[in-house]
């Protein structure tokens, strides 16, 4: 981020995860097969994990007594409804995503960025059940025409909460919260697993990630973390000629008769890692993705391993009901912004049309809508930095994508003619993105929007469900 | 009354003074121990009580990318900058005890968003590691990150914000676990506890402090540095009478600090708290009076504390089987001085964090988990990822070795670290089936062995504890 001087927004990134301490524990593999009754620590060692999950409100909880609840879930078929949210960390530039292409807005638009304007006739059509003359996506979301042409998609061009103040943090939390309160203590999702959730299955709410999402702080009822099983290796560098002989040295090590709580705590911690290490080592990596879905299965970005991961985790049915992943890059393009989102969105919109049909062929999609947000919108007129970039702005674009969406564009256009615009030159801000929420807590989930959001009756539901 | 020492052993080995520069500060070559080893173990805690105030820096500036550092503003800069203190200094016990009183007034920049007051804050613990606490208590309570981090800021006389009050008496001066008067042997007692009502007339007490945001993002160095400012004829400031532990008077906020200084169960859960940072086990009885009556006889200095810490028996207990979990950053820092190593890259400040340790970011306000809390199979993995960067991809050749010379050549690389005599004996077994397997060895596999060997000691479960 060293274009970009948010350096605020970097340092508050990394620390996330340290502002709540969870318990990391592994994920067996049982748990998936809906079985685990009785599974011991022993008995998981032997049967293998996926991977780590890193549980949050759940310390009086024992392993098993969470794996159980989990199996449990999975040996019931669930046709339970399921929100999965995406993050476009750093603010997208909707302006470039979806580009209003005809009239009043297209001139305004070309004058207005005369940097990273892109050519109409090289963008890609709305079409499908929802066509729309009036936008056209970047040439590089190749993935998000598919969907929307399938008529599985609905966009908010503009939508953000009011007045608008442009920090990355105190969006990021408003959004996360729910409501705004720029150091809240549970997020939106968190506080419905706390209403309408169990207390024993931590993968009713799931991060897939490096840190628990803000949205799924909760009060009471447990969620987690899941990481990939890259991490938990023991190697060493210049040790490749007999690594094995190292760890195993380093297993006997902690094997004696600790002399003290503090000997203890150490044995316990390098043994079991160990244990977790080299039980890992002997599978399979379960998280490459599919083929024949979109995936790039040759080299899969991280973003498209986590998505494959999630819908086979849904389908195992565990008994997720909300789930958080953050987009691999940021989106914060101060500069040379042209080239950099186009890559972002080849990446972003091709896993989420994978992820998609990857749901439709396991038989899963019509229960999950998947939300795409990003903290904000950013300014109309471009800058000439690194050949055209655009600071931080109002109104951002966000999508819900499913087979139970109801396709088009779902909220209001404010316009980007100088009348239209704030005094900033910002868009205005037509949706509160706690409108996105209500609707579909009430018309997805099913369940009342006032449990979970402040005030929730004067932010007007968006015809975003089928 | 007069100050009272414990006797140092009259049989001193160098396992003493090992112990005592891991406890005392963290750790060091073969010419640190020799330093203290020649002037005898009184002499050496005397050296230590009494810092330099010329040349306190040894060695070579901290870099990354050969530029020098910038705490200021770059990510992960503030880390280094200590972290740089901490491998330099020759005043070791003035920068253990910094970090000691960092987790005791645990303040966070995460709440208090401004790395210039955690500096600040940094020079001013510093200042008062082994100095007055008396003194301490009214600066901190002052301090501008500290009144950030705890709300003096925004504490009013209309709506006094009770965060500071609660924290100054629960966690860093008066302590509220009933368990204490057992362990201080009813120095502390539970009759003597604070009321709800005292925090709040001490809330009352503390208000009119303020703190100017335009100072601190426009004033001159010394504004921004701190831009608070009281007045008890502010409207801020609740100027009428308060009854704080059972005094009554039109008290102030340093009326506040005295109160509490003077508050019975103050010396000696100050003395029961500091003790801990230096022993796994908790104060013997001799030892919580001596600590007690140097306290308050001293008027209330740390350095007459830590003599009867540093001199006590309990220090030379189990020299052969270390019990104290080292913090994340006491690994890496002695990591760093025992093999003459010095800053040269960023990658401590994400290694710390995925350690569980990162300095000037304490989880909460009440510190980190010390001991085995900093220990479990995730922070273990990162341990190992620090060790793997501590020694460098690849040792230099040690030529043929027998695999005892290998062992002892290792342990000698690192400082002399305290080996268990099973650890060592296992250390052998490795040396010896890594030669039996790859026989004969070339330049490769010298090193290979080599370095496998000091990871192990460096983080085995040995390296771990001291």
């Amino acid at each position: 981020m060293s274009d970009c001087g948010c350096n605020d927004w970097m340092t508050s990134h990394r620390r996330t995860m340290l502002r709540r301490q969870g318990e990391r524990v592994p994920l067996p593999r049982a748990v998936l097969e809906g079985a685990t009754a009785g599974l011991s620590r022993r008995d998981f060692l032997r049967n293998g994990a996926i991977g780590f999950v890193t549980v949050y409100g759940a310390q009086a909880l024992s392993w098993s007594s969470i794996w159980e609840a989990a199996a449990a879930s999975a040996a019931t078929p669930s046709t339970d409804p399921i929100i999965v949210s995406i993050f476009l960390d750093g603010g997208n530039d909707g302006l470039n995503t979806l580009v209003p292409i005809t009239g009043a807005n297209y001139a305004a638009y070309q004058t207005k960025r005369p940097h990273i304007k892109l050519d109409p006739a090289a963008c890609l059509s709305l079409g499908g059940p929802a066509a729309s003359p009036d936008f056209a996506w970047n040439p590089a979301a190749t993935g998000f025409k598919q969907l929307y042409d399938a008529g599985k998609m609905a966009v908010m061009p503009a939508v953000d909460y009011q007045p608008p103040d442009l920090s990355h943090f105190h969006s990021r939390a408003f959004w996360q919260a729910g409501e705004l309160d720029p150091d809240p203590t549970t997020g939106w999702l968190g506080r419905w697993i706390d209403q309408n959730g169990v207390a024993d299955n931590p993968l009713q709410a799931l991060s897939v990630d490096w840190s628990l999402d803000g949205s799924l702080k909760s009060d009471d009822n447990p969620v987690a973390v899941l990481t990939s099983v890259d991490d938990a290796q023991f190697s060493m560098g210049n040790v490749w000629a007999d690594p094995s002989l190292m760890v195993g040295t380093l297993d006997s090590l902690s094997q004696r008769t600790a002399a003290s709580p503090g000997m203890e705590a150490a044995d316990h911690a390098v043994g079991g890692a160990v244990s977790i290490a080299n039980t890992l080592s002997g599978l399979p990596d379960v998280t490459l993705p599919p083929s024949g879905r979109g995936y790039d299965t040759t080299d899969p970005s991280w973003f498209e391993r986590r998505l494959s991961m999630l819908a086979w985790l849904i389908s195992s049915g565990v008994g997720i009901r909300v789930a958080c992943m953050s987009f691999d890059d940021g989106w914060d393009f101060h500069d040379s912004q042209k080239t950099r989102q186009g890559d972002n969105l080849t990446k972003l919109s091709r896993g989420l049309a994978a992820f998609q049909a990857d749901l439709e062929a396991r038989g899963i999609a019509d229960r999950v809508i998947t939300l795409v947000w990003s903290e904000f919108g950013r300014r109309v007129e471009d800058n000439d930095s690194g050949g055209g970039g655009t600071d931080h702005g109002a109104g951002g674009l966000a999508m819900a994508i499913g087979t139970g969406v109801n396709p088009g564009i779902a909220s209001e256009f404010p316009g980007i003619r100088d009348q239209d615009l704030d005094q900033w030159g910002n868009l205005k801000v037509p949706a509160d993105y706690r409108q996105i929420y209500t609707s579909l807590l009430e018309d997805w989930m099913g369940t009342d929007p006032a449990d979970v959001i402040p005030n929730a009756s004067s932010f007007a539901k968006l015809p975003l469900v089928a | 009354m007069t100050l009272q020492y414990p006797k140092v052993p009259s049989v001193q080995t160098r396992p003493h003074f090992k112990r005592l520069l891991w406890r005392a500060g963290f750790f060091g070559n073969r010419a640190h121990l020799d330093h203290y080893v020649n002037k005898g173990l009184g002499h050496a805690v005397q050296e230590l009580l009494a810092p330099f105030r010329t040349n306190v820096l040894v060695g070579p500036t901290p870099k990354v990318n050969n530029q020098p550092i910038a705490p200021l503003d770059e990510w992960g800069h503030d880390c280094l900058w200590w972290l740089d203190r901490m491998v330099r200094s020759r005043n070791q016990l003035v920068e253990r005890m910094t970090l000691n009183l960092h987790d005791l007034f645990a303040t966070s920049n995460s709440g208090v968003g401004n790395t210039r007051h955690m500096l600040r804050q940094n020079r001013l613990l510093r200042s008062y590691s082994l100095g007055n606490f008396a003194t301490l208590l009214q600066e901190i309570t002052h301090d501008p990150a500290m009144l950030l981090w705890l709300n003096g800021a925004d504490s009013t006389s209309g709506e006094p914000n009770e965060n500071y009050a609660r924290e100054v008496m629960e966690l860093f001066c008066l302590g509220n676990d009933p368990g204490l008067e057992d362990a201080t042997y009813g120095l502390w007692t539970n009759a003597n506890m604070y009321t709800q009502t005292d925090i709040h007339e001490a809330a009352r007490a503390l208000t009119g402090w303020r703190y100017d945001w335009n100072k601190a993002a426009n004033g001159t160095l010394a504004e921004r540095e701190n831009p608070t400012y009281y007045s008890t004829a502010s409207w801020a400031h609740d100027a009428g009478q308060k009854t704080i532990f059972g005094h009554t008077g039109n008290y102030n906020w340093q009326d506040v600090c005295s109160l509490v200084i003077h508050h019975p169960n103050h010396a000696p859960y100050l003395c029961y708290s500091l003790w801990n940072y230096f022993h796994a086990v908790p104060p013997p009885e001799d030892a919580m009076q001596m600590m007690v009556n140097n306290y308050k006889a001293s008027g209330h200095l740390l350095g007459p504390v830590l003599g009867v810490i540093l001199r006590h028996h309990k220090m030379w207990e189990n020299l052969d089987a270390p019990d104290l979990v080292k913090p994340p950053i006491v690994f890496v820092a002695s990591g760093l001085r025992a093999q003459d190593k010095f800053i040269t890259q960023i990658s401590w400040s994400w290694i710390l964090e995925g350690m569980g340790q990162v300095p000037f970011y304490p989880p909460n306000v009440s510190g980190w988990k010390q001991g085995p809390g900093f220990l479990n199979t995730n922070t273990v993995r990162a341990y190992w990822t620090a060790a793997d960067n501590l020694l460098g991809y690849q040792p230099p050749d040690p030529g043929t070795q027998t695999p005892t010379q290998a062992v002892t050549g290792a342990i000698a690389a690192l400082g002399g670290p305290w080996v268990s005599l099973d650890s060592r004996t296992k250390l052998l077994t490795y040396a010896t089936t890594y030669e039996t397997r790859h026989a004969p060895l070339d330049l490769h596999d010298r090193t290979e062995r080599q370095k496998a060997l000091q990871g192990l000691l460096m983080a085995g479960p040995d390296g771990l504890l001291h």
